[in-house]
């Protein structure tokens, strides 16, 4: 079970927010401000923090740096209502922290809590990336379904590689539209469904068994839902 | 609490400070040079009269008769107010001749003359006066001869020149500093009218002017200056209003109708599939209201301006290619061609996400607006310290009323319902221009197509 660590100074979003991640079975606790975020981290251990940035006593970056500097790197994820912090994040440590701007869907938030939890997983050895009989060699910038060599353009490829990254995992389309194509394209994620159609025909289209998924209200997901090889 | 001094007055007291200091240097070079010159013809005098009667003394010893004709002689041609005194002492010291001032105020043997060597002896002699008498001795054949001579005539004169400077000087400092005083007060005069005009503008007469006098000169110039900024103020405050109306309306719109919504459905009790269906309708409203207010926060943050460390050299070919690469599966499906022509590199300063959103925003516009079978091209162009980048469709156009106004934040071309977005997309693509030192131009003809160009100002 993921355990996560929570610091929000508002009431009302850490309640929602707290009720809703127990609901999917973290386990969570709850912070109302930095010193009491320190107490808690410090008699840890998590899995991940959510780090409001506006705190009443410090601002959420200070209180990563801080505890940051007594030796405790779980990644964290930051809650802004300011959307001028993508380069104080891209300062950060951009591999294992992400950053969502107030508004955000929930759902949203689940899926960035699954991809940073994630994170952690080691870079395979070979260069080769695979799902079912989908493989994607990162070294020869080649990719084969079936045994088969698929073309792929410079950004299929970045998609299909980001997806077998976190592959069983739902993935947000904004999560999509900025890791593989940047920040500048956040306000047009809806065409991520283009991309992810283009991908589709090119994999999917003439095999068995399908594996990119439409997940409802957050994105996709790449998994193998044949009974053979269910992957987790 | 001392007031600050005005410019008029901190002018005049600096120059007649300057001047002040300019003048007492003269004052005084001019007193010690005539001091100096009377104080030498005193002394020429006096060695004259006291030579002459030393050559007597040589022709034909101390107490003779030409020594003392010549003393008398000399004593009387000199001027009265001279008071020229001369006395001749033999070698055992004795006076023997005597004339002039000196016969009533015979001197003393200056000691320094004997066992000296000194072969003349200056001296003055103060009698109440400074330097009243200027005394020299010479000595000749064992005794001397000596002079005297009243100096207060010689001294007189750079004396009476330093009395009219010290009454002058002050007078004219004061004359010079009420002078300069009106000239600064003169020539401030069109500043203070000029500043109590922009105080009063600054307030909330935005649409008040600051009068020139036509005469181009560089007080006319201030004034159209702070006339073109408060013009530029005027036109910023009224956008401001109009969006924050806007703004309010975008939201309070679509909030209405959720209140309306969420009131009706609390009338009375309902069955569970309903709830659930009218939370997800308000949820995706929700969302849409979301998305609405990052807009409005990307916008703010452009208008903001682009901070220093947000800078860094940005290739433009490079990053024109992933834009057109992110929207070519969309203009597919729409049936419009796209075409990037980049000859060679060109590079900008600026933010790489900030600069993707501007032609994302550009090319995704020209996509929407664009029949199908219509085509889109892109490309670069040099012109100078700028670079030219051109999204030219063959879409539906802009009609003229409507040129003027598709950079305003919720204005909606047409406003067709399958066109997304609330009407934010240009109006940001031109703040981000504008934070980057550049601006977009626009060529429109109806039913022919737009060509939007993003001039940008090269890497120096």
């Amino acid at each position: 079970m993921l355990r996560i660590l929570y610091v929000e100074d508002d009431p009302t979003a850490r309640e929602y927010i707290h009720k809703g991640l127990r609901e999917r079975g973290y386990s969570v606790e709850a912070a109302s401000d930095a010193r009491e975020g320190i107490d808690r981290a410090a008699k840890g251990p998590f899995d991940l923090l959510i780090l409001d940035v506006m705190l009443p006593d410090s601002d959420g970056f200070s209180l990563l740096e801080e505890l940051r500097a007594r030796g405790i790197d779980t990644p964290a994820i930051f809650l802004t209502a300011r959307g001028e912090i993508a380069d104080r994040i891209r300062g950060l440590n951009l591999g294992a922290d992400d950053y969502l701007v107030k508004p955000f869907a929930f759902a949203e938030l689940l899926a960035r809590i699954q991809a940073v939890a994630r994170r952690s997983l080691a870079e395979p050895d070979d260069g080769r990336l695979e799902i079912a009989d989908l493989v994607l060699d990162l070294r020869r910038h080649a990719v084969e379904r079936a045994e088969k060599p698929v073309d792929l353009t410079p950004k299929e490829f970045s998609l299909l590689e980001y997806l077998l990254r976190n592959k069983g995992q739902a993935i947000s389309r904004a999560m999509i539209t900025e890791k593989v194509w940047g920040h500048g394209f956040d306000t047009y994620s809806n065409l991520i469904d283009v991309h992810i159609n283009h991908l589709r025909k090119k994999l999917d289209h003439d095999f068995e068994p399908k594996l990119i998924h439409t997940v409802k209200g957050i994105g996709y997901v790449l998994e193998d839902r044949s009974s053979s090889g269910r992957d987790t | 609490m001392i007031r600050r001094l005005g410019i008029g007055a901190r002018w005049t007291l600096r120059y007649t400070l300057a001047l002040l200091l300019v003048i007492s240097l003269f004052a005084t070079y001019t007193y010690s040079q005539i001091t100096r010159r009377q104080e030498r013809n005193a002394r020429l005098l006096l060695e004259l009269q006291v030579k002459e009667v030393a050559e007597a003394v040589l022709r034909g010893g101390h107490a003779s008769e030409a020594v003392a004709r010549t003393v008398e002689r000399s004593v009387t041609v000199a001027e009265q107010d001279l008071k020229l005194g001369l006395q001749v002492f033999d070698a055992s010291g004795q006076l023997v001749v005597t004339g002039g001032s000196l016969e009533r105020h015979p001197l003393e043997v200056p000691p320094e003359l004997f066992g000296g060597g000194r072969d003349r002896l200056w001296r003055e002699m103060d009698f109440g006066d400074r330097y009243a008498y200027l005394i020299l001795a010479v000595p000749v054949r064992g005794g001397y001869v000596q002079g005297s001579l009243y100096t207060r005539k010689f001294v007189r004169g750079s004396r009476e020149l330093r009395d009219i400077y010290y009454w002058s000087i002050p007078l004219v400092l004061l004359f010079t500093a009420g002078l300069g005083y009106w000239l600064a007060r003169g020539s401030l005069r069109p500043i203070q009218e000029i500043n109590r005009t922009a105080r009063r503008v600054s307030g909330t007469r935005l649409e008040e002017t600051i009068p020139t006098t036509g005469s181009g000169d560089e007080l006319d110039e201030l004034a159209n200056t702070l006339n073109d900024m408060i013009t530029r103020i005027r036109e910023s405050v009224q956008r401001m209003r109009r969006f924050s109306a806007n703004a309010a309306h975008e939201l309070r719109t679509p909030l209405n109708a959720m209140r309306s919504r969420l009131e009706v459905t609390l009338e009375k009790e309902r069955a569970p599939e309903e709830y659930r269906r009218i939370l997800t309708e308000l949820a995706d409203e929700v969302a849409s209201m979301s998305d609405s207010v990052h807009g409005l926060m990307r916008l703010s943050q452009s208008e903001a301006g682009l901070s220093p460390e947000q800078r860094v050299s940005v290739d433009l070919g490079g990053l024109l290619t992933e834009v057109v690469e992110f929207f070519e599966p969309l203009a597919l499906e729409a049936g419009i061609e796209v075409n990037l022509k980049v000859d060679n590199a060109v590079t900008v300063p600026g933010d790489p996400s900030w600069l993707h959103r501007l032609f994302a925003n550009l090319l995704h516009n020209a996509i929407k607006y664009t029949p199908k079978g219509g085509s889109v091209s892109l490309g670069i162009e040099k012109s100078g310290e700028r670079v030219g980048v051109f999204v030219s469709d063959t879409g539906v156009g802009i009609s003229g009323e409507e040129v003027e106004r598709i950079f305003e934040p919720f204005h909606r071309v047409g406003a067709t319902p399958e066109a997304p977005g609330i009407g934010l997309g240009l109006p940001l693509a031109r703040e981000i221009a504008r934070a980057h030192g550049g601006e977009i131009a626009l060529q429109t003809e109806v039913e022919t197509g737009s060509t939007f160009t993003v001039w940008l100002p090269l890497d120096s």
